[in-house]
């Protein structure tokens, strides 16, 4: 029911996208515009042009223009180029990738070019196949903050995409994500974890750009050094984005299955739900807030819970002048409740920082900073504990 | 007395009516060689760089003329050699009131970069046996032998309408024929359009050094793809790696974070 809304809330928001007139553009704009009206054959108002569309993010504007700029000089390497990148930006990998085998059958690029040009190229190859892989792996170690262990950590995820090259742009998506922390047998910190899901991405309005819906099937296991809570779970979930403007987008999530917990050998039901909203201030940031949700019906009052919680995420993507790749900086802030059928209750905090320097364009060196603080009114669960951790990772 | 007020109403009206036909709605970008426009009831006039382009114009180009025509709503339209089109309908409100956009492709090839108009609403192009809509969109669509081949470049989705069946894709890179859906563009298939709207590329090209638009600064490879809008896409792939997994996890950022 609630999700029947959200799907209705949803597919109500994608028809009320605004639609940006020129009026809305950036008053320089619109007087370049009006300039490159008086003066179309003008090469340095095209160029000033496409640099404020590019500066809006009106990628579409700027190929229009740079399409003039290569139809009056066809042979120029850098109007090219733009018009290549610009296609790419907008998806359009196959015109791009036309563009592209002019721009590589040319010997007029330098080195770097023909780098630069052989990496678009690869990638919109990647974008347009009918089957493809992403991922990354990373490992490192990890310290507990209150007694000073030092444990190793490692994650990996791996999705795949196949396309059956359908008219809905129907894609399927299978996604696996391992993580593995152990810090020895002194301690009981220590999880390992595989979370797998399939399930297509449909467009519900059979737009591009409209609200998109994955069902999924989920297999998940979870063993930790605390025997009583280790769990196998084989679920069926629901997750849908919906574009409400521009900036904003809504998401939510809600799977549900059945939970085997191995210590008291029992199964159980679970349902998890997740409702929030995205904003993306920028092409390279996001903030993103969310109410999560998670009830375990299982016949064991030390398991059988319910989950209520706020957070708060953000990730911003940036290149510092002194740095010669990308780096990532993200955190999360966290406030939840976990009430247990035995009269436990938890209220707990987390909150985290992450810095992802990337030292080429795969391969990264991440740090986090996470602390973890729980009230509970059961006494010996009090608990008060920041992790750090430090890994090296690739992605593909 | 009143046959000549009649007549002078009369005059008035069609004086009225040849202005508001003659309404400029965009300009001729860029001409190679010629390009001509026709507007109803008036003379063809040879399109230079820079010369208006009125409401229902029809444009001709011979076999070795192309150009580009820019409309007030930064639709542009690039016009291969040996087509004909009309310019039906263009309405726009450059304060965001109502718009469209509709023309005819009688033969010929063309590249359709979508402006404001159809962010708003569907641009029409008819060939004589299919009708195509555009949202928020751009197309490269011809009409040669008789029949129509349409490719979906980017945008909302593109629908094609032939014989009483409709045919709508959003897959960016579709081709639409009057047969419906007919899988994604081939390099082929796009090399031969581009080809045939823009001509031959040179063979060898030859850097001009000087400013750029800034494209490759602000979308390197490793970025994932934004809407014609502006909008961000990519945003469903937050579960991709469990990142939106309310499942409790450990290392990273996985929603529950740290472990007990």
């Amino acid at each position: 029911m609630i999700l029947s809304r959200i799907l209705v809330v949803a597919a109500l928001f994608s028809g009320l996208g605004t639609v940006p007139s020129i009026a809305e553009t950036s008053a320089e704009r619109q007087s370049l515009f009006q300039a490159m009206l008086r003066q179309p054959a003008n090469t340095d108002l095209m160029l000033q042009y496409a640099r404020q569309a590019v500066k809006d993010q009106d990628f579409e504007a700027a190929v229009a223009t740079l399409e003039r700029l290569v139809d009056r000089d066809p042979a120029s390497v850098e109007a090219r180029s733009e018009l290549a990148a610009a296609y790419f930006a907008l998806g359009a990998n196959e015109v791009a990738l036309y563009h592209l085998n002019i721009l590589q059958g040319s010997d007029a690029l330098t080195p770097d070019q023909q780098r630069q040009m052989a990496r678009y190229a690869e990638e919109a190859q990647d974008r347009t196949a009918t089957s493809s892989f992403s991922g990354f792996a990373q490992a490192g170690f990890a310290v507990l903050g209150d007694n000073g262990k030092v444990g190793a950590t490692a994650s990996m995820g791996l999705v795949h995409r196949y396309d059956p090259d359908g008219p809905g742009g129907t894609v399927f998506i299978t996604t696996l994500r391992a993580d593995y922390l152990d810090f020895g047998s002194s301690t009981t910190t220590g999880q390992r974890s595989i979370a797998f899901t399939y399930g297509p991405s449909l467009r519900l309005a059979g737009t591009q750009y409209g609200p998109v819906l994955r069902p999924y099937l989920a297999v998940r296991s979870t063993h930790d050094n605390k025997i009583a809570f280790d769990r196998d779970a084989l679920g069926f979930g629901l997750s849908l984005e919906a574009p409400l403007t521009q900036s904003w987008s809504a998401f939510a999530n809600l799977e549900g299955g059945r939970s085997r917990y191995d210590a008291s050998t029992v199964d159980g039901n679970y349902v998890d739900g997740q409702l929030g909203l995205i904003w993306f201030p920028g092409r390279d940031a996001s903030v993103r807030g969310s109410v999560i949700s998670q009830n375990v019906d299982i016949a064991d009052p030390l398991i059988e819970s319910d989950f209520r919680a706020v957070r708060v995420d953000f990730q911003k993507r940036l290149r510092p002048s002194f740095a010669g790749h990308d780096w990532k900086v993200s955190g999360f802030v966290q406030t939840e409740t976990d009430s247990f059928t035995s009269g436990r209750e938890d209220k707990v905090k987390r909150v985290g920082a992450a810095l992802q320097a990337y030292v080429t364009e795969t391969v990264y060196i991440n740090g986090e900073v996470q602390f973890y603080d729980r009230k509970s009114n059961v006494i010996g669960f009090e608990k008060s504990e920041p992790l750090f951790s430090m890994t090296v990772g690739m992605e593909f | 007395m009143r046959n000549l007020g009649i007549f002078a109403a009369t005059a008035w009206m069609a004086l009225a009516a040849t202005q508001v036909q003659a309404q400029q709605i965009g300009v001729a970008a860029s001409i190679e060689r010629a390009m001509r426009a026709t507007a109803p009831g008036q003379s063809e006039r040879s399109l230079t760089d820079g010369a208006d382009v009125v409401a229902d114009d029809r444009i001709n180009t011979g076999s070795d003329e192309r150009g580009q025509l820019l409309f007030l709503d930064e639709t542009t339209l690039s016009v291969a050699p040996s087509s004909q089109i009309v310019l039906d309908r263009f309405i726009y409100d450059p304060s965001g009131g109502s718009s469209g956009f509709a023309m005819q492709l009688t033969t010929g090839a063309l590249r359709f970069v979508g402006g404001t108009t159809s962010e708003a609403q569907e641009a029409i192009i008819k060939t004589p046996t299919a009708t195509l809509g555009i949202r928020g969109s751009s197309a490269l669509v011809s009409f040669i032998g008789g029949r129509t081949v349409a490719v979906f470049l980017m945008g909302d989705r593109m629908c094609i309408s032939s014989g009483g069946q409709e045919t709508c894709s959003s897959r960016q890179g579709a081709v639409l024929t009057e047969d419906g859906y007919a899988g994604s563009a081939s390099a082929e298939l796009i090399a031969s359009m581009l080809t045939r709207i823009d001509g031959q590329a040179p063979s060898q090209l030859a850097s001009r050094g000087g400013a750029t638009a800034g494209v490759i600064a602000a979308t390197p490879p490793n970025r994932s793809p934004v809407s014609t809008r502006g909008r961000h896409m990519g945003a469903a792939d937050v579960n991709a790696f469990g990142r939106n997994d309310s499942y409790r996890g450990i290392s990273g950022f996985t929603e529950s974070g740290i472990i007990e």
